[in-house]
């Protein structure tokens, strides 16, 4: 689908700064007209379940992460609906934007039954502002190549919905140890020291809501981990307007199959929420410690993320931006000319500054 | 596109380092004027004109008059070579045990002369010598050396006292090297000695001179240093850190406490008695070294000095 602008025919996309949709080739707000072009697969048809991974029936998890590799990227081509042009696109693709055209399509099936998100969080800042972040955390990087912060590069990030899970569980933990508290002091020349034993029990309900979990094989998980923590406060029933003007996947990886991400997040929650209600203790010896999960449910979602992809001698340089935080993954790539050329200009100029500053004392 | 981005990072480095640039250029025009100057003007001509003209006094009659001529001409030689005033005396005179020498005390122009020790009696007597004849080739108290040479039967032996650019080269090394030079031929011939010793302090304080490049090492070093440190320091990059809390995903932020219980068992005490330790303390024995070292004469001259006992 398409959304047109009822004033001028142009392409409307959702902006964050106005937090409504806007066309910006009259300037209208709120002036989106839906229209439902079918997209046809050009070439070959696959079935839409073939990019997901799921965890039944496949074998070891390493062969279905590298399954799921090759599915993800799996390139297929669709025609825009409104310039006729074939966009290329991966199997999962949700959103994405025509070539041809620049129009803003999004793919209706993949938004649609199994795949419809529940919630999404919009995207929080712009562009412009996503821009200026990364060129303020990387003004002071001298070292890295000159057209890294350059506005032709930068203008090829977008922002791009990832998939997510999100995990509730509903846990009872309990603990059981024994504890020492020592106390030292010194009368005359006899220093005592007392140590008192204590039997610990703890026993709490700990209940956690919307644990994240991307559900994108082409996202690093570490990188998506850091983007964390999103507001949940400004989740929103999800409606495809959102979409326009971003690129976004449906799932690609099964929620059974990420769980256990979710689960080690939860676990290492509950552990130090545990040993927190005992820090009190100079020691404590543990003898019995469980979590156990009573109730667990699953919801789908997206997630507004940017993306900057630099790539600088044949290497990839990925930024993510959390579109709704700000909060920026990435590290600049460093130009082994440019560390040559400035480390060695500061050294010889000081070095030049010196001596001559030495030479001038000893002449005069 | 290539080239602008060539032009660009060009462009950038010559801003960032502009200032530098700009301080090293302004430097650079500072020390070729300044060696321009340096080349044009004649060497330092005499600034001191208070002092006498004679160098050699031979107040022991070690030396002959050909041989006193012959110093002097050597010495004037050489005086112009180093920008110093070279000085020689001789005298044969007991400096030891001898509290009221009136004779000496009056050539030497000096209230009390003399000492128990023969070091400090020497090195007293060379640096007033010094001093009251206001020597110095640039200025009064300024550039020189003196030695004396003192012929007395018991009390044998050279001090070598330094001032102004030879104080500042001559270290303990070279003063013991320019006595060495006197020790090696006196005997033979005091004047060949006196002559080697002159010609060692001559000798010296042009190599001084010439090694002067050499103290630019340090600072390559120094821009050495400095520019892995600011590599280093710029290379770094600050990684994206985990700012989710424990309770970030907990249902209104805090668990349920359903059962807490510290309960006390049992506790056992170790006692120790404090051990306390007698303090001692130790003193170091005196140390005396034999050099003069730097010091200040009577009239506040900065003086370094020694001297060989024979």
């Amino acid at each position: 689908m398409i959304f047109r602008c009822k004033n001028c025919g142009g392409n409307v996309v959702y902006s964050p700064e106005r937090k409504k949709m806007f066309c910006p080739f009259c300037e209208s707000e709120d002036s989106e007209e839906r229209e439902d072009g079918v997209i046809e697969t050009s070439g070959e048809e696959n079935g839409t379940a073939e990019g997901t991974v799921q965890a039944a029936g496949a074998g070891q998890p390493v062969s279905r992460m590298a399954a799921a590799e090759g599915a993800a990227q799996k390139k297929v081509t669709k025609v825009c609906p409104n310039c006729g042009g074939e966009i290329p696109m991966t199997v999962n693709t949700s959103a994405t934007q025509c070539p041809y055209c620049d129009n803003y399509v999004i793919v209706d099936d993949q938004i649609s039954g199994a795949y419809t998100p529940h919630m999404l969080i919009p995207f929080h800042m712009g562009k412009e502002v996503c821009k200026k972040l990364i060129r303020d955390k990387f003004e002071k990087c001298i070292f890295a190549p000159t057209d890294f912060l350059s506005e032709v590069r930068m203008n090829g990030i977008y922002g791009d919905y990832v998939p997510f899970w999100f995990y509730d569980y509903n846990t009872n933990c309990t603990f059981h140890g024994e504890g020492t508290k020592v106390r030292s002091w010194t009368t005359g020349n006899t220093q005592y020291t007392e140590t008192s034993y204590y039997d610990i029990v703890r026993d709490m309900d700990i209940d956690f809501v919307k644990i994240p979990v991307d559900a994108s094989v082409g996202m690093p998980d570490d990188v998506m981990d850091l983007m964390e923590p999103f507001d949940y406060k400004e989740l929103q029933e999800f409606k495809p307007e959102y979409l326009s003007g971003f690129h976004s996947e449906r799932y690609n990886m099964t929620s059974d199959l990420v769980e256990s991400r979710a689960k080690a997040k939860m676990q290492e929650d509950a552990q130090k929420m545990l040993h927190d209600s005992y820090s009190g203790y100079s020691s404590v010896r543990k003898m019995g410690e469980n979590i156990n999960v009573t109730d667990s449910s699953v919801s789908y979602g997206l997630l507004p993320v940017w993306k900057y992809d630099y790539s600088y001698k044949g290497k990839e340089y990925p930024f993510y931006v959390n579109g709704q935080t700000g909060k920026l993954v990435g590290t600049a790539p460093i130009s082994k000319a440019k560390v040559w050329a400035y480390a060695g200009t500061l050294g010889v100029t000081l070095a030049a500054i010196l001596c001559m500053v030495n030479a001038i004392a000893s002449l005069v | 596109m290539e080239k602008d981005i060539k032009k660009e990072a060009l462009r950038q480095y010559l801003k960032y380092f502009k200032v530098w640039f700009i301080i090293a250029g302004v430097l650079a025009v500072i020390t070729i004027g300044a060696a321009v100057v340096h080349l044009l003007t004649p060497k330092t001509v005499r600034g001191n004109s208070q002092d006498p003209t004679e160098r050699v006094f031979d107040y022991a009659d070690m030396l002959t008059d050909e041989e006193e001529q012959s110093l002097r001409e050597y010495i004037a030689e050489c005086e112009e070579k180093i920008q110093a005033d070279i000085v020689i005396v001789t005298i044969s005179e007991s400096v030891e045990y001898d509290l009221q020498n009136p004779g000496l005390a009056e050539a030497f122009h000096a209230k009390e002369v003399g000492s128990t020790d023969w070091s400090t009696a020497m090195r007293d007597l060379a640096d007033n010598f010094y001093d009251y004849n206001n020597f110095g080739y640039d200025k009064v108290h300024g550039n020189g050396v003196l030695l004396l040479d003192n012929a007395y039967e018991g009390q044998k032996g050279s001090w070598l006292s330094t001032c102004g650019n030879v104080y500042d080269y001559f270290g303990d090394y070279e003063i013991d090297q320019a006595l060495y030079a006197v020790d090696d031929y006196i005997d033979e011939s005091p004047y060949k000695a006196y002559k080697n010793c002159i010609s060692y302090v001559t000798r010296t304080m042009e190599e001084s001179k010439e090694s002067m490049p050499m103290t630019f090492s340090p600072w390559i070093l120094t821009g050495l240093v400095v520019a892995l440190i600011y590599a280093a320091v710029n290379l770094h990059q600050s990684k994206a850190k985990d700012t989710t809390t424990v309770n970030q995903y907990l249902d209104g932020k805090k668990p349920k406490i359903n059962n807490t219980r510290d309960q006390y068992l049992r506790k056992n005490v170790v006692t120790r008695r404090i051990e306390t330790s007698s303090s001692s303390s130790g003193h170091s024995g005196g140390h005396s070294g034999g050099h003069g070292g730097s010091h200040r004469s009577s009239s506040g001259v900065s003086h370094g000095g020694g001297g060989h006992r024979r």
